[in-house]
């Protein structure tokens, strides 16, 4: 891929892979979330899976992926602190 | 400095003209401003998903764990699905419409903004049929703790939503008008503000409609 190009095959790639992302999420919580019992390792892949969702917006449709180191190190911490904040709240249950 | 583009004739004949017209590594894609705005409301939106998830599992307190379970449990995530696919598809379209401006082609990426925008009515559309949902259920704002999150939160991002239309509005009428380095830059500045909308979607329906 040429650099900072925004090909129309990366456009499509990131949709697809967005929408199959979400399709498996869908799958996940509808089946595997349907029992009683502690479902912290569901939420956790659920959030794991939004956050990577998300990530491949933010790389490649806002371009991050090309942008400064200082942008994209912005932009990654976001997803990793907040990522991970979200979980630990999951698995630290009071 | 500002990164320029060529422009290119508006006819264009060719699906992918050389990357002379893609901008270079190294560059911020808009107008500086536009990611002073995107990095302060993710780190808005970033506080805002953790406050929830630790009141949704009970940090410090469990008083609440029964009216967060009733409460994801009334939600309809089905319509939740839905405006998560029409967010989506509107910043695929979002994306298009930039590749196609800074290839000349105005047309198609006036074509692109506008289903852009058309998506992004139609979840307005279909979360006011949610909200009109609840409230015919009795179930308000102020009605307990996890419903005062559910209304603040998906107002707060419906507020983006409505923001991000004018933007786009904006994207399509006037700068799909010309070809000048600036209204490129409008142009991505308002599809990366389109595409932080739609993350942040991404993370409210995970954590309000589809955790368990």
């Amino acid at each position: 891929m040429r650099d900072g190009a925004l090909t129309r095959r990366t456009i499509d790639v990131v949709f697809a892979s967005a929408l199959a992302i979400g399709l498996v999420m869908w799958i996940i919580s509808r089946v595997a979330g349907s029992g009683e019992g502690d479902h912290t390792a569901i939420n956790a892949v659920l959030m794991a899976l939004a956050f990577t969702k998300a990530g491949l917006i933010i790389t490649y449709y806002m371009e991050v992926r090309w942008a400064p180191p200082y942008l994209k190190a912005i932009c990654a911490g976001w997803l990793v602190v907040t990522c991970t904040a979200i979980i630990v709240a999951s698995v630290v249950r009071a | 400095m500002r990164t320029t583009y060529d422009t290119p004739t508006t006819h264009d004949v060719e699906p992918d003209r050389p990357a002379d017209t893609a901008p270079s590594r190294g560059h911020v894609p808009g107008e500086p401003a536009f990611w002073v705005l995107i990095v302060g409301d993710m780190m808005m939106f970033g506080w805002m998903f953790v406050v929830f998830a630790g009141h949704k599992f009970g940090i410090g307190t469990t008083d609440q764990l029964g009216t967060f379970q009733a409460g994801h449990e009334a939600l309809n995530p089905y319509l939740g699905a839905v405006n998560t696919a029409l967010l989506l598809t509107s910043s695929w379209f979002a994306a298009l419409g930039v590749r196609a401006a800074r290839r000349g082609r105005l047309d198609r990426g006036r074509r692109c903004f506008s289903l852009a925008a058309g998506c992004g009515a139609a979840f307005v559309a279909v979360k006011a049929v949610e909200w009109g949902e609840k409230i015919a259920d009795g179930r308000f704002l102020n009605t307990d703790l996890f419903f005062t999150f559910y209304y603040t939160y998906t107002g707060i991002h419906l507020l983006h939503v409505l923001i991000g239309l004018g933007v786009l509005w904006y994207v399509i009428y006037h700068c799909c008008a010309g070809s000048r380095d600036s209204d490129i830059a409008v142009m991505e500045g308002g599809a990366c503000f389109w595409h932080m909308v739609d993350v942040f979607w991404i993370v409210l329906f995970t954590l309000f409609y589809i955790e368990v």
